[in-house]
């Protein structure tokens, strides 16, 4: 319908399943061809990245050791190994091996051994992985998982693909990974709720036009043994559940490859190394620390609103 | 006579305005206390919650029963291994979903503008 020049946009949405986890794709003035084009660059990353698929690149390269990367995997792969430099460790391709002996990568969830985890450890540490371009070594033994950074890397090629098929407005949810484009078609920034770790209303809402708000947390994935809760963000350092005094951590900024590295990193490295990094990298987070306070790194004070009483913000 | 053929334009245009503000108002209200219920991707069933004064039991694929009343909807039972679903408890806000993925299912609220558009989780 358009009568006096003005009209309704369209505004769509598909769920879909890909990457072991849930997708919402929400397109403004799109056609059915861009969703279909996004679901399709999803699937076909899937297939290069996946650890559980046995088929894919990043399989291949565990099994063998060593291999040539698609141009995809390579550039995941680079952009790993630079956050896992900037935050000493913090973020880490190469935990694999630990993660499978806590059940996190599909199998049963457990606490394994001091012993088990003593036989991984040379296996652990991105330096050990050398790229060249696009052929990869990894230590013998060793192997290496994209889940950390993978969803971010996908978000950031359907903001390419949606700029080319020229939609201007989007808000893309990659099993909570959040990449928007264009602001609300209304001329106001989109309004990203920050989860609540706690499982209530979200904790507050961050307004932006483009870019990735990513949050990890101790709340996505766990267990309990023994009385004793354990979450699936490990610690390169402890090959153990991170203990920063931290409930959630979310990284902000254009690239969702970047905040999805930074928000893992963050949650693992607490407050203060957190807001050392962004100070010196130029980067943005909002954390929450168990003692119920949010911070909010200085860019995004004025984008941050806190709605959730149960939290204390401290400007 | 040219009275008369202004007052027709005169009412003919504020029929025309009248059209188009109710068009424009239908086309932009805020869909509100309504669950969106999609299994593999598909949407299956729209239920109002906001409304219902007693609890409904929503019967998803053969894995799953969704239960909904005017403060909120919930997942009741989930044949998955994981719970997830379950644990999440009773939703009620905007912008806000469950998801039961070894099911394939996704429940979302929609939400007022002015609300969120997305959580970041």
């Amino acid at each position: 319908m358009n009568l006096c020049g003005c009209h309704a946009p369209k505004d769509e949405q598909q769920h879909f399943f890909a990457m072991d986890t849930v997708m919402t794709l929400r397109l403004i003035d799109a056609s059915p061809e861009d969703f279909k084009a996004c679901q399709e660059k999803v699937k076909e990353l899937e297939q290069k990245f996946s650890v559980t698929l046995p088929e894919s690149e990043i399989s291949a390269l565990n099994r063998a050791g060593s291999a040539t990367l698609s141009a995809d995997g390579a550039a995941v792969v680079e952009a790993g190994l630079t956050v896992s430099e900037q935050t000493e460790g913090a973020f880490c391709l190469s935990l694999y091996p630990a993660g499978r002996l806590w059940g996190f990568s599909g199998e049963e969830m457990r606490v394994p051994s001091a012993q088990e985890l003593e036989a991984v450890r040379p296996l652990i540490g991105d330096e050990a992985i050398t790229l060249s371009e696009k052929e990869i070594t990894l230590p013998k033994g060793g192997a290496i998982d994209l889940g950390g950074i993978a969803k971010g890397y996908t978000a950031d090629l359907l903001d390419l693909l949606l700029e080319e098929r020229q939609v201007e407005h989007f808000f893309l949810s990659l099993g909570g990974n959040v990449q928007v484009g264009g602001g609300n078609p209304d001329g106001s920034p989109w309004r990203v709720g920050i989860a609540d770790p706690d499982g209530g209303e979200a904790v507050g809402v961050l307004e932006i036009a483009d870019g990735a708000v990513v949050t990890s947390g101790g709340y996505q994935r766990n267990f309990e043994q023994d009385g004793t809760l354990y979450h699936h963000i490990l610690d390169p350092e402890t090959l153990a559940p991170a203990k920063s005094g931290l409930k959630s951590a979310t990284a902000v900024g254009l690239s969702g490859t970047l905040a999805d590295a930074l928000s893992t990193a963050f949650f693992v490295m607490g407050e203060e190394r957190a807001l050392d990094y962004c100070a010196r990298y130029d980067a943005e987070c909002i954390l929450i620390t168990e003692d119920d306070r949010v911070v909010v790194s200085p860019g995004l004070k004025e984008q941050f609103t806190l709605l959730n009483p149960q939290y204390r913000y401290e400007k | 006579m040219k009275n008369k053929n202004l007052l027709y334009i005169a009412v003919f245009s504020a029929a025309i305005i009248l059209c188009v503000i109710g068009i424009l108002a239908l086309q932009t209200r805020p869909a509100q206390g309504v669950a969106d219920i999609y299994l593999e991707g598909e949407l299956v069933r729209s239920v109002e919650w906001a409304s219902l004064e007693q609890p409904m039991e929503i019967p998803i694929g053969d894995g799953n029963i969704l239960c909904a009343d005017g403060e909120g909807v919930w997942m009741k039972h989930a044949d998955c291994p994981d719970q997830l679903c379950i644990k999440q408890g009773k939703i009620k806000g905007g912008a806000l979903s469950i998801v039961c993925l070894p099911n394939r299912v996704t429940v979302t609220l929609r939400a007022p503008k002015a609300e969120m558009d997305g959580v970041a989780r």
